[in-house]
């Protein structure tokens, strides 16, 4: 809803001509954010006996303050307007041909374009697109709010992006992310870190052969 | 062109490109990070084009060694070639995984 700026507030803006949009009742105040976090070794593992997989874990750890209401304060913190949000750009490359990483919506991974990271499932026979940190979407383990999703103060993501393929296989990784903290009560954004994977190579479990 | 299917819960992609004599066609299979492996099983595809023809491969996955690509959703990956001396017009796939199947039309 907006509202019609006083006279002396039209005065002093310089946008005088346009109305101001009215404060949401709340705001998204960030205690900490930390992006990535315990993030382990590039490495690449044996997931099978055919296989080998490069990649890193990491995750993605946030918490946000909560003030009690009523309060004082025109705009008290509430967790419920704070969200975590991932985004990826990039490309992967197995024996020298590009591979298409699907995220969702049918789009795939860009080398130079910001998407949101993540898939789609089928829930109750309905295709549904997936990402981290959007409160109305399904809960997994690697995509946490707590204690409950609707308005938990602490969030937890987990994600171990890499490339999985024969051994021996020659291979590049090369991944940016891009996490933020958005305000879901006024749509803006209030902490952003960004980050990359690279990895390039063979895929062996000795370290020799990538770097 | 991209066509879109779902088989068993994956969501899968066919980027078909058709250039002369030949036809390649690139399959993603999506899922979540943590859903049941697909990267270690088998897809096969067949290609009809129009008048019935079956377009012969060559080239195809290794079976049991798709590989897999990762960001908070899994991508497992599998190219295929096909000849296609008479430059047909493509009518349809079918792309099979897991002893299931699904019929994609390739001339709408």
């Amino acid at each position: 809803m907006a509202r019609s700026p006083t006279k002396e507030k039209r005065e002093k803006s310089p946008k005088s001509g346009e109305e101001r949009k009215e404060q949401p009742a709340h705001k998204c105040c960030v205690d900490s954010f930390t992006a990535p976090a315990n993030a382990g070794p590039r490495t690449v593992t044996r997931p099978t006996a055919g296989s080998r997989k490069a990649g890193q874990y990491f995750q993605m750890l946030a918490s946000f303050k909560n003030e009690t209401l009523p309060s004082p304060k025109p705009q008290p913190c509430q967790c419920t307007c704070c969200e975590y949000r991932q985004e990826v750009k990039g490309f992967f490359k197995l024996n020298g041909r590009k591979l298409r990483h699907m995220l969702t919506g049918g789009q795939s991974l860009s080398e130079t374009v910001w998407r949101e990271d993540g898939f789609r499932i089928p829930i109750n026979g309905v295709m549904t697109d997936l990402h981290f940190g959007h409160r109305d979407e399904h809960e997994l383990p690697d995509d946490r709010y707590l204690p409950r999703r609707a308005d938990g103060c602490t969030y937890s993501g987990n994600d171990y992006p890499g490339l999985t393929g024969a051994p021996g296989a020659q291979f590049e990784i090369d991944l940016q992310f891009r996490g933020s903290i958005i305000d879901t009560c006024s749509g803006k954004t209030v902490q952003t870190k960004t980050w990359s994977l690279k990895m390039k190579g063979r895929l062996s479990r000795r370290s020799r052969y990538w770097s | 062109m991209q066509k879109n299917v779902q088989i068993n819960a994956y969501d899968i992609n066919l980027f078909v490109t058709a250039r002369g004599k030949s036809v390649s066609v690139d399959v993603t299979i999506s899922k979540p990070a943590d859903g049941d492996a697909i990267a270690d099983d088998t897809v096969s595809l067949i290609i009809e084009a129009k008048g019935g023809r079956l377009l012969s491969a060559t080239e195809w996955p290794d079976p049991g060694a798709l590989p897999e690509t990762v960001t908070v959703g899994a991508t497992a990956h599998a190219h295929f070639g096909f000849s296609n001396p008479d430059e047909k017009s493509l009518k349809r796939a079918i792309f099979v995984l897991r002893g299931d199947f699904a019929e994609v039309a390739l001339d709408g």
